[in-house]
């Protein structure tokens, strides 16, 4: 269940948000430490990034991501967890995870182009 | 940057963790197993200190259009979204709405719109909003060209002249012929970079004495996955680092055979004490065409490998945004994307 730093934090926010962007689907969470999710408007993309992300939590026994249909644009992510966390909070785990390494590959990125330790063409014969 | 040499011997399961193995009628070892309880004794649970001293990255090149970059600790589905991301949700400026006024050439209507909609244009499109369906046409997210070209003849050509483009003015109608119309404020916002197709020799259609086109275009901004026309880039690939081990030594003729097996410069034959040996010099160059795999002199001396967490990225941009600036882009719109998810779930509990 959503911890009350959540809440806050979205309260403050001034961003709209896509209420309909996430949900989770109806019957799939008999107990917190499962769920499945399902996600509007993403493919694989986001769906095998997370699920990735989500696998390299030890808490986590379970993940993986499917599209049930190829003509609707929505991904499942089904997550099962040990008794020692839940299913949403394996989910905000995940996604953090990826935030971290996309900001990593950014920082290394931009060093390394400052760096200049490269081959530059001025212009490539079109 | 090449990671540690493996010993032949290696079937191990560090192999099997962290290589690709490429054998003579198939592929094994694909998929990654780097997760928590997999192996005995190994702790793979994520770690962002242990990440950010695994991952690498290298540009190898860079120019206004392309760039190849090496970039090894991280997982294919992290790359793969990089990648996919790359092609289908950067997002570009491309024409949308074609406004036809006249057009008597030979090229129909539909076509000439479909032609025009693929025409890179020189625009940044983070200076831009998304036109939604009841948006109306705005200076902040609509640019519009102008392409009034009309052809006629050149009265100076000889008689004999063949060459349309000498007998007439205006025979091919070039990318270059569009005419930006800046509305709004948007001759002061972009006085530093005028609007303008990326290249100006691309042909939009051909015309003989007498054909007109006169048209107006609307620029929006779009994302590749609605149409191709908005992809930033020709291509986005990447491919895993080849590795090639021997076992013992390939030496004599063998080696010069061997040699032959692989494109230039991945092997090397040296002579080491009047013997000729073969010698793994650059296995970045190779295409991994097993051909070597083909022979059975070679049979278990040689093992073909592909390092499963070292991706050669190569980006191709069609021009309107350079590489190294698409990259960034990329990984933004995934950072964004799990803000974007994380708060989608945190309102459906809320509203639980």
């Amino acid at each position: 269940m959503p911890s009350t730093k959540a809440i806050v934090r979205m309260e403050e926010d001034p961003i709209e948000i896509d209420t309909g962007k996430v949900t989770i689907v109806p019957g799939t969470m008999t107990e917190p430490q499962c769920a499945t999710f399902c996600l509007q408007d993403e493919d694989h993309t986001l769906g095998n990034a997370v699920r990735w992300t989500l696998m390299k939590n030890p808490e986590v026994d379970f993940a993986s991501y499917s599209i049930p249909h190829p003509s609707e644009a929505r991904t499942n992510i089904r997550v099962q967890t040990s008794d020692k966390t839940t299913a949403v909070d394996a989910v905000f785990k995940g996604l953090d995870d990826l935030t971290d390494i996309c900001s990593h590959v950014i920082q290394s990125f931009q060093a390394e182009l400052a760096k200049g330790e490269f081959e530059y063409e001025e212009e490539t014969a079109l | 940057m090449v990671s540690e040499k493996k010993n032949f011997a290696h079937n191990d399961i560090e192999t099997l963790r962290s290589r690709v193995i490429v054998e003579r009628d198939r592929v094994t070892s694909t998929a990654s197993t780097d997760f928590p309880h997999t192996y005995p004794g190994q702790d793979l649970a994520f770690n962002l200190e242990r990440f950010k001293e695994m991952f690498k990255i290298k540009i190898n090149r860079l120019s206004k259009t392309e760039m190849e970059f090496d970039m090894s600790g991280i997982d294919a589905s992290i790359a793969n979204a990089f990648r996919r991301i790359l092609i289908a949700e950067v997002p570009t400026m491309a024409i949308s709405n074609v406004f036809v006024m006249n057009n008597t050439s030979i090229v129909v209507d539909e076509v000439l719109a479909h032609r025009l909609g693929l025409v890179p244009i020189l625009a940044d499109p983070t200076k831009f909003d998304f036109k939604t369906k009841d948006d109306t046409p705005m200076d902040t997210n609509t640019i519009v060209f102008k392409l009034a070209v009309r052809c006629t003849r050149n009265p100076n050509a000889p008689t004999t002249e063949t060459d349309p483009l000498k007998k007439y003015n205006h025979s091919s109608v070039y990318s270059g012929d569009m005419i930006w119309d800046p509305k709004g404020d948007q001759a002061e916002r972009f006085k530093e970079c005028p609007i303008k197709p990326v290249f100006d020799d691309i042909v939009i259609a051909k015309l003989r004495p007498g054909q007109e086109i006169d048209v107006e275009m609307h620029c929006e901004k779009g994302l590749g996955q609605d149409h191709a026309k908005w992809s930033p880039v020709a291509t986005a690939t990447y491919r895993l680092l080849p590795e090639i081990l021997i076992n013992g030594e390939i030496t004599g003729e063998s080696a010069v055979k061997f040699q032959q097996c692989f494109p230039e410069g991945v092997v090397d034959v040296v002579v080491e004490n009047g013997v000729k040996k073969a010698v793994v010099v650059n296995p970045r160059k190779d295409t991994v065409s097993r051909e070597v795999l083909r022979h059975a002199e070679f049979e278990n001396k040689v093992k073909l490998t592909r390092v499963r967490d070292h991706f050669i990225f190569t980006i191709e941009s069609v021009g309107s945004i350079e590489p190294q600036d698409l990259f960034v882009q990329a990984v933004q719109v995934l950072v964004d994307k799990c803000a974007q998810v994380k708060r989608a779930l945190q309102a459906a509990l809320h509203s639980e």
